[in-house]
């Protein structure tokens, strides 16, 4: 353990070698007044509520299920639809977390793969048989499942479905499994991973603040701006939208999850009121670079807030202004994947997937 | 706690490692490229030898073999992209049987088949019949039924009814089944660079062969690498890294193998020149040791890389990369192994499965742990 980490750090050194070296950065040598301990102590304090928060909900929406599948009707419907949209936004407030815990399990893989795949919901459904932990079943269950088995069809449609009692365990099995899941990682960010967090200082690979800015920025750029906005877009398809590949396309509550996503993305980096990666920066003779961050992030909410629950309409009704949004997210890519580690000293250890 | 500056913590664990290293680990092994054992022993920086100035390093038949595997390759990947292949040149170019004229871009006098592992010629051979089969086609693949499926950048690869990547088992088992086999069951043996082993004549120097057998064996266990001479942690130069060479060149950051391979190889090589044979058995077992790590941290990069994978095509490709690197360490060789074949079978066999569809994330964490904890890659081992 300890000479991992020292090699680790000697890679470290090399590489600022190479920095000091490529760059005039002659204000990295000067020592950094920084509690990083606190920091990380004040960013549990973000994080944590978050996981619970979440977890509550889920518990919520299985109970609402449990009413649903018993009498399915317009009242128990409109019930388990909005835990799940509560669930669905909590998701947001976690989501680019995929590290520890939540890295173990896979977490993001194992409750959000969206489009969902319609096909083998209805062929699970119908045979009665699956088991919703074989990597088959990824992109059928989680809450991309749940939004097309509760909100794909018309209220009347949906209810007479729901009298299939197939469906009903389905519904059930799915939430049950979302839940459990969640549950866990929750678990261990109360339990053993706490202090974990806490202790692994410094700015190494496996450090948590190393960790952080590389899943929030991997999150970033393929989830939030591709995955989210890119994609349905066009932008990976010359232009050619794709609807079909909308985050919560049939509950339409597509923007209030993106400003969720953003939001407590946001507060990571302040650290809501406490001590945030800003603070880190200032005291890292970077506060022109969090001056940067900071109207970036201000201006992409300002951008965000032209938009209302559905992707379809915004993408047809407010295309320009929506590529306009999305050139304001492309920019905080570069303050913060490129400027902020370099002069945290973390590596960017992520990378795209190999093509061989 | 206060830290008044980070950048002194690498600093001073720059020391720390190598007072750590001189006193965890075997005090007599030389872990810096300049540092000598003993005053007869001298280590070159990169992975030259010469004698009155003629090189003595040669290992012109792997690199014929490494270049076959890569034309095999380039035609396995035409099936990933929706192409006919015929099974007929894949297994004329596993034999290079020249009837008829050579399957290659280039005539080559060696062949992969009669180097790989003589249990499972079969199974590669079947697997070469059946990508021939199922190639040529544009159907998607689902659990049953073998066809294509989409990776994040749009091409394709063909994968079988179980959902299993043909060019990873063939590409990657080769790598397994042929070279590291090689290197671990033939090269490495006493049988090649044993006490019986001639190392005091030269082979034939008026043909330029100026080494002695045991000098040329152990070059050819490292040709099977694919590492550049000059290969290294953070290697930057300009020679082409190949085959076990790029792998370890990913989990150089996490474990350093590049260096500690390398080293370990050219402090044997110098070992054999200077006939000190205790030397020589340590460095091996640490090149035993660091290859099997390397390939252990290899297959745990690809579980990692799984597990976090929504793209059902990256997902796919990552697991049958996984599955072909754990499929690997079968190939160990029987004194130096740490894991038994029924081991690492029960890993890919019942753990991962022949249907991928059906593996899970707990499957995977479950090899995961068992490598780390076999392989001393646990303090690493999520951030491979």
């Amino acid at each position: 353990m300890y000479k991992a980490l020292n090699i680790v750090s000697i890679g470290l050194v090399l590489l600022l070698g190479l920095f000091s070296c490529s760059e005039d950065k002659k204000e990295e040598e000067n020592d950094i007044d920084f509690d990083q301990p606190a920091l990380l102590e004040n960013l549990y304090l973000v994080i944590a509520p978050n996981y619970n928060q979440l977890n509550s909900s889920l518990s919520e929406l299985n109970v609402k299920v449990d009413s649903f599948i018993r009498s399915p009707k317009t009242q128990t419907l409109n019930e388990v639809r909005n835990a799940f949209e509560l669930s669905y936004n909590n998701w947001q407030k976690v989501s680019f977390l995929e590290f520890g815990p939540a890295a173990s399990v896979g977490l993001r893989t194992a409750v959000n793969v969206y489009p969902t795949d319609i096909n083998i919901i209805e062929q699970n459904i119908s045979s009665n048989s699956y088991n919703l932990d074989a990597f088959s079943n990824l992109a059928a269950k989680g809450f991309p499942a749940i939004d097309y088995l509760l909100y794909s069809k018309s209220d009347s449609s949906t209810l007479s479905d729901f009298n299939d009692n197939n469906r009903k365990l389905y519904l059930e099995n799915v939430c049950k499994k979302l839940a459990t899941q969640i549950s866990q990682v929750n678990n261990e960010w109360n339990t053993s991973y706490k202090e974990t967090f806490k202790s692994q200082i410094g700015t190494d690979i496996g450090s948590s603040i190393g960790l952080l800015i590389n899943n929030l920025n991997q999150h970033y750029e393929r989830n939030f701006r591709d995955g989210k906005i890119g994609i349905p877009l066009g932008i990976r398809s010359s232009g050619v939208v794709r609807l079909n590949d909308i985050e919560a396309k049939n509950s339409e509550i597509s923007f209030d999850l993106i400003k969720s996503n953003f939001d407590a993305m946001k507060n990571i980096y302040f650290g809501k009121n406490g001590i945030g990666l800003d603070d880190y920066l200032n005291a890292s003779n970077a506060s022109d670079i969090n001056s940067i961050i900071s109207s970036q992030i201000t201006k992409i909410e300002s951008e965000l807030s032209q938009f209302n629950g559905n992707m379809v309409d915004a993408i047809q009704n407010q295309n320009q202004e929506l590529l306009a949004t999305y050139q304001e997210i492309q920019k905080l890519i570069v303050y913060w994947k490129v400027d902020m580690p370099s002069r945290l000293g973390i590596l960017i250890t992520y990378q795209d997937n190999d093509g061989d | 706690m206060k830290f008044s500056s980070f950048r002194i913590i690498p600093i001073l664990s720059l020391t720390c490692i190598f007072l750590i290293t001189s006193c965890s680990k075997d005090d007599d092994t030389p872990n810096d490229e300049n540092s000598n054992v003993s005053p007869s022993l001298t280590i070159p920086t990169t992975y030259n030898f010469s004698r009155n100035g003629n090189s003595t390093v040669s290992y012109d038949g792997q690199t014929s073999r490494l270049n076959q595997l890569e034309e095999i390759t380039i035609e396995l990947k035409k099936a990933d992209a929706g192409n006919l292949i015929s099974s007929a040149k894949l297994l004329k170019m596993f034999s290079n049987d020249t009837t008829g004229g050579s399957a290659f871009s280039q005539p080559y006098t060696k062949q992969l088949k009669d180097k790989t592992f003589a249990n499972d010629v079969s199974f590669f051979e079947g697997l070469m019949q059946e990508i021939a089969s199922k190639s040529g086609q544009t159907d998607t693949a689902v659990d049953g039924t073998a066809g294509l499926m989409k990776r994040a950048n749009g091409s394709t690869i063909l994968v079988d009814a179980n959902g299993r990547e043909y060019t990873q088992l063939i590409e990657k088992g080769l790598m397994g089944a042929t070279f590291y086999n090689q290197i671990v069951n033939t090269y490495l043996t006493a049988d090649k660079i044993g006490p019986t082993v001639n190392n005091e004549t030269l082979k034939d120097p008026s043909n330029g062969k100026y080494y002695t057998d045991m000098e040329h064996h152990l070059d050819e266990a490292f040709g099977y690498l694919g590492f550049p001479r000059d290969f290294k942690s953070n290697y930057s130069g300009n020679e082409i890294v190949r085959f076990w060479g790029k792998y370890s060149n990913t989990a150089d950051d996490n474990i350093q193998s590049n260096s500690k391979i390398m080293n370990a190889f050219k402090t044997a090589r110098a070992a054999i020149v200077a006939k000190n044979y205790s030397i020589l058995d340590q460095e091996v077992d640490i090149i035993y040791e660091e290859i099997d790590r390397m390939i252990a941290a290899t297959a745990i990069y690809y579980i990692n890389k799984t597990i976090g994978e929504s793209n059902q095509g990256e997902r796919h490709h990552a697991l049958s990369e996984a599955y072909a690197f754990i499929r690997a360490l079968s190939y160990a060789n029987i004194f130096k192994r740490k894991l038994s074949d029924l081991e690492v079978k029960e890993l890919y066999e019942t753990k991962i499965g022949n249907n991928f569809y059906n593996t899970t994330v707990s499957d995977l964490n479950f090899i995961k742990d068992k490598l780390s904890f076999t392989y001393g890659l646990e303090s690493v081992k999520d951030q491979l």
